[in-house]
């Protein structure tokens, strides 16, 4: 496996504008400027509240931006998961990676290697005959994960892609989601505005605040290994510790 | 043995063979037709703001104060024994009729366009790969719908038309005030019914099983 490289997101002097629905113009970013640095096998939270700019489409290219840039630093493949199951259901798991592969230049054998390695990587294996149409999120987020590892991106955005999860499934979600971190060459980023869950999924985690949206800063969370201590540090650096738009 | 006897005699006596199979085969020809039809446009419709969406936008607020089966009489005011008209405006109105009701936003899912926009696919396969895939059971469930009002708006039609036709058996049996004929009819028409809503159902079961 090729050594990972760091990578940054620089987005500079960044805005994003919305009409409302009674037509009016609604600034949600006005001139951000922030360098999201991304630490290799691990994963990179981004904290944004509810109700704001959606970040992670803008910086998978997914969302048209008003004015300034968003650059990826070479990276040219970024993977987007929304955060509604997009697995798609007329495919059993094997032809959801294989859609992906299917659009890359690999033979029949590399294919059928490559689905057996990401369905045991992502807990899949003796799934892969089934098809996504069930209630189990935690099931079609694996396989949307499985699917965008399949295209070897250089970085996975997951938008809030474990909102809705039960308990025990969001659990097994957070050490899956580590522990694939540490095994592949992508750059695995994760946004939400649950500070609980970005303190949970990793060390490295930028703040952002609210509308319209502003950054506060980067916290690095090593050596607090306390959960609650995670979160206080957290709420710290939010804005004059108003924590609407977050959850906890 | 009696009751037998009379029910072969209903049936030789309205033809029902050659006039079941005649509206049967218009209804489940334009139900089929209809499928494709809606597939092959939406493909096109869905990818911009099309004249055609427009244009169906149009037609679905003056379909809301004028009756489809009018539309039907003047087809039939200009071709009355023509069996063709019949499917013309079955397919119409079927075609019309499951287009308007997939070109509701709700049913596009925007987390499986994002997925795909993400994984570099263009326009063109975005709506063929995805979302005209997510919407096949939609559509199926539109055709159930549809199934029972294509073939009340048939019995409909074929009242007024000359030719084949179960509305023209049933306009016999008022005519002749034949009671007994008017409501084996009915119950054979409720089976052929039942029958074409359970191979809708297989359908939507067998080949588009998933849920939107």
């Amino acid at each position: 496996m090729n050594e990972i490289k760091s990578q940054h997101i620089k987005i500079s002097n960044l805005k994003k504008e919305v009409k409302n629905n009674i037509g009016f113009t609604e600034v949600l970013i006005n001139d951000l400027t922030v360098d999201i640095e991304l630490e290799p096998k691990n994963i990179t939270a981004i904290l944004v509240p509810q109700g704001g700019a959606e970040m992670a489409k803008l910086i998978a290219g997914l969302e048209v931006i008003n004015a300034g840039k968003i650059e990826l630093n070479g990276a040219d493949k970024v993977i987007y998961i929304p955060r509604k199951p997009s697995s798609f259901p007329w495919l059993n798991v094997e032809n959801n990676i294989r859609f992906v592969l299917d659009r890359s230049s690999i033979n029949e054998e590399e294919k059928t290697n490559k689905i057996k390695f990401l369905l045991e990587l992502t807990g899949l294996d003796d799934y892969e005959k089934h098809f996504p149409d069930n209630k189990s999120l935690g099931f079609r987020f694996r396989i949307s994960l499985a699917r965008a590892l399949a295209a070897a991106p250089e970085i996975i955005l997951m938008d809030n892609s474990l909102d809705g999860m039960e308990r025990q499934t969001k659990g097994e979600a957070y050490s899956l989601l580590k522990s694939i971190a540490k095994k592949v060459n992508s750059h695995l980023i994760y946004s939400t505005n649950n500070i609980s869950e970005a303190v949970t999924l990793s060390k490295n985690v930028f703040v952002f605040g609210k509308k319209p949206l502003e950054y506060c800063g980067q916290i690095d969370l090593d050596g607090i290994s306390a959960h609650e201590g995670r979160i206080n540090k957290v709420a710290e650096v939010i804005n004059g510790n108003n924590l609407s738009g977050f959850k906890i | 043995m009696e009751v037998m006897n009379s029910l072969k005699d209903i049936w030789f006596e309205y033809d029902l063979t050659i006039n079941l199979l005649s509206s049967a085969a218009a209804v489940y020809v334009s139900i089929i037709a209809a499928y494709f039809i809606t597939v092959f446009s939406l493909k096109s419709i869905l990818l911009k703001e099309s004249i055609v969406r427009k244009a169906v936008d149009k037609l679905n607020v003056f379909f809301n104060y004028f009756p489809y089966l009018l539309a039907g009489l003047i087809l039939i005011f200009i071709f009355p024994a023509s069996e063709l008209t019949e499917y013309i405006f079955l397919v119409l109105y079927a075609s019309f009729f499951l287009i308007a009701k997939s070109l509701n936003p709700d049913r596009v899912k925007e987390e499986y366009i994002l997925a795909a926009k993400s994984f570099g696919l263009n326009e063109k396969e975005i709506v063929s790969q995805t979302l005209i895939k997510s919407i096949q059971p939609v559509i199926i469930k539109d055709i159930q719908e549809l199934h029972i009002k294509i073939w009340t708006l048939l019995i409909a039609f074929e009242l007024f038309k000359e030719g084949l036709g179960f509305g023209l058996v049933f306009k016999a049996t008022l005519e002749n005030s034949d009671f007994a004929a008017f409501i084996f009819i009915s119950i054979i028409l409720l089976c052929i019914i039942s029958a074409g809503g359970a191979i809708i159902r297989y359908t939507h079961k067998k080949f588009f099983p998933w849920e939107l």
